[in-house]
């Protein structure tokens, strides 16, 4: 690598290190039932949330089923109830916002600094609400198993790719209640139409495709949302996300995969957006323009309200091992 | 008529003590040696706790730090304090702090009981050994390793490199012959006294110390020197895998483990509750099962999945690079370029000859022709131009992964070459079966811009066949002019037919239907005359020349 990219890259993180520093005049610590003080061991979950009400129950359940005990969350001026739930609950640290989500990068920044002020050293998860990881194994080893073994094998991050699940018929039939596992109303996904394109400048995979591109981007391909994720990271102070959880810096972390004919351990972000509260988001999204290019894809997902993203060759989801099967996620040489 | 235990803790002292405490009341004595690094707070409660239990002595702390000679130091401590506090003893095993037992303590003394004086230890002359980390397995005996391979491995290669460019040899002593293997074993006080009192004992610590992971090869070699019944199998399982690291063992290993007929296992994930509860608690009520050592067999998977990979994925995990792969798609399929314009019904025709995955023209401009012509295929795999393009190898990559175990054709026309044959010539996987011309069977006579639309159809067609016959091209290409095919229509068929049966074609073939060729002739000679001639559609003047006299014959002499 040429001394200009490195240079470039290093400014491009300290850039966003100070940006992520700047912004945590924005946040707010709410009180919640936690204890003060975080303790000094396991996994930290973070998030932002922007009304995800009906969402959380299930949400913050299924990442305690997997081991994780400590909840950092951003919540960026819900007005459904949201921050009323999480200041009850006993393992959340929530903090508080009214600033703009798009200009925080869609709470990267606010994010990076709590990272930067409190995971130092420690295994980080950072999914949004509507993400839940599937790892090798993960009925039966929990997070912790996971992050110890990438410890012995000296790996800092674990790369997963986001399917995007739907419901057999029109979207905004699948009808989302509390509590409930969004799997049970959109348990469908797309089994093997990715694009994985290698990104030069920061080493990242970048994957498109599923049925988004299908559907919405299928004259516009190069414009399908990324599909790569990198959420679990054995967090350093010197570490920033540079684009959602897609991309990191220094961009050694975004090698998840190998190069010469091998698999790395990976695994997915089940991507359950595909549910009737969509809808709603379609609205509110619009009104508050405040999501990734403007909105764009929030147009799209409109016209999937009426007519689904189901076909005759989805796949139903059924566990890892069905994932590891078809080739999406693999356990790597972790046995 | 009994075993002891030596056991070597350094951290997760829980589950070390769990299963020392288990061990002794099991009337098994245990002698716990813990790393001296380990710090106090961890290390005070575990040596209160072993203090308290009977039949646990705690041998003095030594430092012990991985792959050094310390190992040992604490090993032999151990093993002089159980021969000293339990004279009595028949054999001693040697297990780690994250060991646990697959079997009661009835069992394997009653397995010991059975072989008295056999000495169970893995241990291989090192001409043999092929396992190594860095491939140093020769090396670790001749070379010395002053730094740490954990936190100095620069300096470490760099001594390493050194000594290879000098040819370092460093020799052992007198009659030594250096063996390895496993580093857990059960070897008999007997064999163990006679090591301890072997006169040479200085002078051969002396030169391990200086060996790389002394504790795979100290007591492997000097047991070789002193037992009189030696059974090169270790009573452990412990598996490495990829780079070296040990496998750890989980919850979901119990049955496993149980079928692995091992009597100890390691690593196991000090998290892993449900094992322990297991191995640790009462027999009555365990799995019965009959023994198949499945374990080595799943392990040894894993490392081929993380070295290897499953050919022909890409996925977040595996990108592999192109020189890093034998072919860029998982399996063997062919492509029939041209054949459909001579042979209307071919699509068809090969699917009811083969009985494999017939598609139309997947690279098409227009759209992907999938075998029943959906908007979908499988894998979700979608029907626009647009998105195949974008990304063409991927596509194709997709197309033979998410129909792995079958066979595939497609078909081509010189239009869609432009955007596959840069793909398929990558692609060793790739058997490309080709009529080069047949693109003006397809003319249309009355259409103005023919001149032109034959000049561009030839343009690609020269372009892509080029690209296939290029020297570094890895597709298996075969081609037939036009003029070649109209001469004998069946050959190209049956060449197809003959490779992709997996047996001869049938003499007689039940022919698809040929197109109407009239006017061929005419059109091909106009556009010679306008300015296009065909370069890769042969003799086809001559061909149909001859097939109407051909057929006069036939005419006037009616058998």
């Amino acid at each position: 690598m040429g001394l200009g990219t490195r240079l470039r890259l290093r400014l491009q993180r300290r850039r966003l290190q100070v940006r992520a520093i700047r912004k945590r005049r924005e946040l707010t610590r709410e009180k919640t039932r936690a204890s003060a003080e975080l303790p000094t061991d396991g996994t930290l979950l973070f998030a932002t949330t922007y009304n995800e009400r009906i969402r959380l129950p299930f949400f913050l359940d299924y990442y305690r089923a997997l081991g994780v005990r400590h909840f950092l969350i951003v919540d960026n001026a819900s007005d459904d109830g949201s921050d009323e739930y999480l200041t009850e609950q006993p393992d959340v640290w929530l903090w508080s916002t009214t600033a703009s989500y798009k200009r925080a990068r869609f709470g990267t920044d606010w994010l990076n600094w709590l990272k930067l002020r409190y995971a130092h050293d420690r295994w980080t998860l950072t999914v949004d609400a509507d993400e839940f990881l599937v790892y090798p194994f993960c009925d039966t080893r929990p997070i912790d198993a996971l992050t110890d073994w990438l410890d012995r094998a000296d790996v800092t991050s674990f790369g997963t790719l986001l399917l995007d699940m739907y419901p057999e018929g029109p979207v905004s039939e699948a009808i989302y209640g509390e509590g409930q596992d969004p799997l049970d109303v959109a348990c469908w996904f797309d089994a093997g139409n990715y694009s994985y394109k290698p990104n030069p400048r920061h080493k990242n995979l970048w994957i498109q495709g599923g049925p988004r591109a299908r559907v919405f981007f299928r004259d516009t391909p190069k414009a399908a949302p990324s599909l790569n994720k990198i959420p679990l990271v054995r967090w350093n102070r010197k570490y920033v996300y540079a684009s959602s959880t897609h991309m990191l810096l220094p961009r050694g972390l975004n090698r998840v995969y190998d190069e010469t004919g091998g698999e790395k351990a990976s695994g997915a972000l089940l991507h359950t957006k595909f549910l009737n509260t969509l809808g709603q988001k379609v609205e509110e999204e619009a009104l508050r323009g405040q999501h990734y290019a403007a909105g764009r894809e929030y147009a799209a997902y409109a016209a999937s309200a009426k007519t689904g993203l189901w076909t005759d060759w989805s796949e139903r989801y059924l566990g890892w091992q069905q994932l590891e099967q078809l080739g999406l996620i693999s356990p790597g040489d972790w046995a | 008529m009994s075993v002891g235990f030596v056991m070597l803790a350094h951290a997760n002292l829980d589950r070390a003590g769990d299963v020392a405490c288990h061990l002794a009341r099991q009337g098994m004595p245990v002698f716990v040696h813990l790393d001296a690094r380990t710090p106090a707070v961890e290390a005070n409660p575990f040596l209160t706790r072993m203090d308290a239990e009977p039949a646990v002595y705690v041998v003095p702390r030594l430092n012990s730090d991985w792959g050094t000679f310390g190992l040992i130091d604490a090993t032999l401590a151990g093993v002089r304090m159980a021969l000293g506090a339990r004279p009595e003893l028949q054999h001693i095993c040697l297990l780690s702090g994250s060991c646990v037992p697959l079997q009661s303590g009835a069992v394997f003394q009653t397995y010991l009981s059975e072989h008295p004086e056999t000495d169970f230890i893995e241990s291989v002359a090192i001409e043999d050994a092929t396992w190594a980390v860095d491939g140093l397995e020769e090396e670790r005996f001749t070379f010395t390793f002053p730094f740490s391979w954990k936190r100095q491995r620069r300096l470490f290669d760099a001594w390493v490199e050194i000594q290879r460019l000098f040819k370092r040899r460093r020799r052992p002593p007198e009659g030594l012959v250096p063996h390895m293997g496993s580093q857990w074993w059960c070897l008999t006080t007997k064999t163990l006294r006679a090591i301890l009192d072997d006169p040479d004992l200085p002078q051969i610590a002396r030169y391990f110390r200086k060996t790389w992971i002394p504790d795979e090869s100290f007591f492997q070699t000097l047991a070789r020197r002193h037992a009189r019944n030696l059974v090169s199998e270790s009573p452990t399982l412990a598996r490495f895998g990829f780079r070296g690291c040990p496998h750890l063992f989980y919850d979901d290993h119990i049955e496993l483990l149980v079928a692995s007929g091992a009597f100890f296992a390691r690593k196991i994930w000090p998290g892993a509750d449900e094992l322990y509860d297991y191995f640790l608690g009462p027999t009555e009520g365990r799995l019965e099962s009959e023994r198949r050592p499945r374990v080595a067999v799943e392990l040894a998977r894993s490392v081929d999945r993380r070295a290897e990979g499953r050919a022909g994925l890409v996925m977040p995990g595996r990108s592999p690079k192109p020189w890093a792969e034998v072919a860029p798609t998982a399996a063997p399929y062919a492509v029939l370029h041209g054949f459909d314009t001579l042979y209307p019904d071919i699509q068809a025709w090969v699917a009811r000859q083969t009985s494999d995955v017939v598609h139309g023209r997947l690279f098409a401009p227009d759209r992907v022709h999938f075998e029943h012509g959906g908007d979908d295929w499988r894998a979700g795999m979608s029907s626009s131009a647009a998105l195949r393009d974008y990304d063409a190898k991927g596509f194709l990559r997709n197309l033979i992964w998410s129909a792995r175990g079958e066979h595939q054709f497609f078909l081509t026309a010189a239009e869609d070459l432009e955007s596959v044959s840069d793909v398929l010539a990558k692609d060793p996987h790739a058997s490309v079966y080709m009529i080069t011309g047949a693109w003006a069977l397809g003319l249309d006579d009355a259409d103005l811009d023919m001149r032109q639309k034959a000049a561009e159809l030839q343009r690609a067609e020269i372009a892509g066949v080029d690209l296939l016959k290029e020297r570094w091209s890895r597709a298996r290409v075969r081609t037939w002019t036009l003029a070649d095919a109209l001469a004998a229509p069946d050959q190209p068929l049956r060449v197809v037919l003959d490779e992709h049966l997996g047996r001869a074609a049938p003499a007689v073939l039940d022919m698809p239907e040929l197109r109407d060729l009239s006017g061929l002739g005419d059109r091909l000679t106009r556009l010679r005359n306008g300015g296009v001639p065909s370069h890769l559609a042969g003799d086809v003047a001559t061909v149909l020349q001859r097939k109407v006299i051909a057929s006069q014959t036939d005419r006037r002499h009616p058998s």
